[in-house]
C-alpha cells in the first residue's frame, strides 16, 4: 500500500501544481521506479514498448473516428433538422422544450462521445430556444447541463472504449450495455422536467399538424441514421466498433459536404483540426498510462487492494455502492477519460476477484464519473455552460443541482437490478 | 501568438507546431480512409484486406505523436490550471519552469527508450505487410525529440522574458475529455 499511497501522492501534487496530466502520469512513474529501484533502474526500452502498445492498437482507432463524427454532425445543419424533428414530436408535453431538450441528447448520444461535444454542439441550439420561448434561464441551463451526461453513456463513448482497451472487456459489449442506461436516464430527466414544469408554469410548444410532423421527420432522417449505422452495425456484426466509427466518419462528411452541402471545406479542415488536437491529446496520455498500468501490477497494487476489500467481507453491491461513491468523489476533480485510464488498472482486479460483471461495472464507472462533469469545482460541462450564456459559475451549480437527484436515482437503479445493463450484450451474444 | 493572458509564445515554436499538425491531420484523413475501404471492400467487394488493421494502428501512433507534440508546443495538453492561476505571476515563472525540466526528463526517457528499440526492434516486423518495427518508434523518437525543443524554447523564452504561457487548460478548452 505505500506504493498506492506514493503514485497517488505524488500524482495530486503535480495535478494540483498545474503539471500537465499526461507529464504528472509519466513523472509519477519515473518517481516510483526511482524509489523502487535507483535512477538506474528506469527501465527506458519498456517505457517506449508499454507506450507504443498503447497506440499502435486497433480498439483505441475508435476515439478519433467518434469524434470526427460528431464534430462533422456539429458543424453543418444536422443538429438543427434533430432539434426541429424533436420540437415536433415532444415539443407539445407540457415542459416542452425541456423534453426537446432531453430527446435531442438522446438522438445526439448516438453520434457523439463526449459531454462536452453535446453542450457545445446542440446544446447551443437548445438554450437559444429557450431563451427565445422565454423558459427561465435557470431552468435552460439546468436541464442542458444535466442531459449532456447522457452522451459518455450511450454508444458510441469515448470513456468506454478506453475502459475496453484497458479491461479486456469487448467493447461492443459496453456499447450495448450503454443503450438501457442511458433510455432510463432520458426518461428519469424528462419526469423531472414535467414536474418542474408545474411548479414553474412552463407550457408546451404548439402542437404541429402530423403531416408537417413527418415532414421534419423526413428532413431528419439523413442525420437520423447516424445512430442506427454505429448501433445498427455493431448489433448485426457488420463493424466492430473502430469500423463503425470510420463509415460514421464518411457518412457525417458526405452528408454535409455531399447531401446538404452545409460544411464549407475550411468548416472541414476545421472539424479535423479538433479532432487531431484533442484525440492526440487524450490519446498520448493514454500512451502514457499504459506504462502507468503495467507498473501499478509490478508493484502489485491492484492485488494488494483486491485483498484489502476481500477482507472487508462485503457483498457485491456494498462493494459496488464502495467503489461508486469513490468515484463520484474523484469525478468532482478530474475528467471522465482521465479517471478511467488511471483507476480502471487499480480496481480491475478487485472486480473480477469480487465476481463483478466488468461490463455491468464499465457503465456505472462511466456514468458516475460523468457526474463530475456537472459538478464542482471541475466540472467541464459547467465552464462551457458559464461561457455559452454568461451565466455566473455558482448559478449554473444551483441550477443544475434538481437534476442531479433523477440521475443518482437512475444510477441506483442500475445497481440494485444489473441486468438493466446486461441484457442488451447477453442478447448480442 | 499570445495566449489569453496576453503572454507572447516563440514563432518558431508556433510554425513547428502548425507543420507537425497539419502532417497529423492528413495523417488521420489516411486513417479513416484505410478502415473506410476495409470495410467496404469487405462487405460490398467480398474482399479481406488483411494490412488495413496495421496501416491504421501504424497512422494512428504516427498521427498522435505528431500531434502531441504540436500539442505540447501549442501548449495544449490538459492541465488542471485552477490553482496555478491563481498563483503571483513571479511564482508561476519558476513553477513553469520546473514543469518544463520536469517535462524534459519524461521526454528523454521515453526519446532514449524509442531511440534504443528503434534497434533493438530492427528484425522484427508486422504480421501482415512485414514492416519493421523501427518505424513505429521512429515516431515516438520523432514526437519526443520535437516536444524537447519546443520545451527549451519555452525554457529559454521564460527565463529572458520572465512570463509563463499557460495554454489550453481544463477550463478554457474546446474539446476536453468529460
Amino acid at each position: 500500500m505505500d506504493y498506492l499511497l506514493i503514485f497517488l501522492g505524488v500524482m495530486i501534487f503535480l495535478f494540483a501544481v498545474g503539471v500537465p496530466v499526461a507529464i504528472s502520469i509519466g513523472l509519477t512513474c519515473l518517481v516510483v521506479l526511482v524509489v523502487q529501484g535507483g535512477i538506474e533502474k528506469i527501465p527506458e526500452e519498456l517505457f517506449a514498448m508499454q507506450m507504443l502498445s498503447g497506440m499502435n492498437n486497433f480498439p483505441i482507432i475508435a476515439v478519433p473516428f467518434f469524434i470526427l463524427a460528431a464534430s462533422l454532425m456539429n458543424t453543418g445543419s444536422s443538429n438543427a433538422r434533430l432539434f426541429n424533428f424533436a420540437t415536433a414530436l415532444v415539443g407539445p408535453i407540457r415542459g416542452g422544450l425541456g423534453h426537446v431538450n432531453v430527446l435531442a441528447s438522446v438522438i445526439f448520444a448516438g453520434m457523439s462521445a463526449t459531454a462536452v461535444a453535446d453542450v457545445a454542439g446542440i446544446g447551443q441550439l437548445e438554450l437559444k430556444a429557450m431563451k427565445e420561448r422565454g423558459y427561465p434561464q435557470r431552468f435552460s441551463v439546468g436541464i442542458t447541463g444535466a442531459a449532456s451526461i447522457i452522451s459518455p453513456v450511450i454508444p458510441p463513448s469515448v470513456a468506454l472504449v478506453v475502459y475496453g482497451w484497458l479491461s479486456g472487456t469487448s467493447i461492443a459489449a459496453l456499447f450495448m450495455a450503454g443503450v438501457i442506461p442511458g433510455i432510463i436516464l432520458a426518461v428519469g430527466l424528462s419526469l423531472t422536467v414535467l414536474v418542474t414544469s408545474y411548479w414553474l408554469d412552463l407550457p408546451g410548444t404548439q402542437r404541429v399538424p402530423g403531416g408537417e410532423v413527418f415532414g421534419l421527420f423526413l428532413q431528419a432522417i439523413p442525420p437520423l441514421m447516424t445512430p442506427f449505422i454505429i448501433i445498427g452495425g455493431i448489433w448485426s456484426g457488420i463493424f466492430t466498433p473502430t469500423e463503425a466509427g470510420a463509415v460514421a466518419c464518411i457518412y457525417a462528411f458526405l452528408l454535409g459536404a455531399v447531401i446538404y452541402r452545409d460544411v464549407t471545406l475550411a468548416e472541414f479542415v476545421e472539424a479535423l483540426r479538433r479532432t487531431v488536437r484533442f484525440t492526440s491529446v487524450i490519446l498520448f496520455i493514454i500512451a502514457i498510462a499504459t506504462f502507468y498500468g503495467w507498473l501499478l501490477v509490478r508493484v502489485r497494487i491492484p492485488q494488494e487492494l483486491a485483498m484489502a476489500l476481500l477482507d472487508l467481507n462485503l457483498g457485491e453491491t456494498q462493494a459496488i455502492l464502495l467503489i461508486l461513491l469513490f468515484f463520484l468523489v474523484i469525478g468532482c476533480f478530474m475528467s471522465v477519460v482521465e479517471a478511467v485510464l488511471i483507476f480502471t488498472p487499480i480496481f480491475m482486479l478487485t472486480i473480477q476477484s469480487l465476481g463483478i460483471d466488468p461490463v455491468w461495472f464499465g457503465v456505472l464507472m462511466v456514468m458516475t464519473l460523468s457526474v463530475g462533469v456537472i459538478t464542482p469545482p471541475f466540472g467541464n460541462v459547467l465552464f462551457v455552460l458559464t461561457e455559452l450564456t454568461g451565466m455566473p459559475f455558482e448559478k449554473v451549480v444551483v441550477a443544475i443541482l434538481p437534476f442531479l437527484v433523477p440521475i443518482l436515482l437512475t444510477l441506483l437503479l442500475l445497481v440494485f437490478v444489473p441486468s438493466l445493463v446486461t441484457f442488451l450484450p447477453d442478447v448480442m451474444h | 501568438m499570445s495566449d489569453a493572458d496576453g503572454h507572447r509564445r516563440p514563432s518558431l515554436v508556433m510554425r513547428g507546431a502548425g507543420i507537425l499538425e497539419s502532417v497529423a491531420m492528413v495523417l488521420m484523413v489516411a486513417l479513416v480512409l484505410s478502415i473506410f475501404y476495409s470495410v467496404v471492400a469487405r462487405e460490398v467487394f467480398k474482399l479481406s484486406v488483411p494490412w488495413a488493421e496495421e496501416v491504421a494502428a501504424g497512422l494512428l501512433a504516427w498521427s498522435v505523436m505528431l500531434g502531441a507534440a504540436a500539442a505540447w508546443g501549442q501548449r495544449r495538453h490538459i492541465v488542471i490550471d485552477v490553482l496555478l492561476r491563481r498563483i503571483a505571476l513571479g511564482a508561476r515563472v519558476w513553477i513553469s519552469v520546473l514543469i518544463e525540466c520536469g517535462a524534459l526528463l519524461l521526454f528523454y526517457v521515453i526519446a532514449r527508450g524509442a531511440y534504443l528499440m528503434m534497434f533493438a526492434s530492427a528484425n522484427n516486423t508486422t504480421t501482415a505487410l512485414g514492416i519493421s518495427f523501427t518505424w513505429l518508434y521512429l515516431a515516438l523518437l520523432i514526437g519526443t525529440v520535437a516536444m524537447i525543443l519546443f520545451s527549451l524554447a519555452y525554457l529559454v523564452s521564460l527565463i529572458r522574458n520572465g512570463k509563463a504561457v499557460i495554454g489550453q487548460t481544463e477550463t478554457k478548452s474546446e474539446w476536453t475529455t468529460s
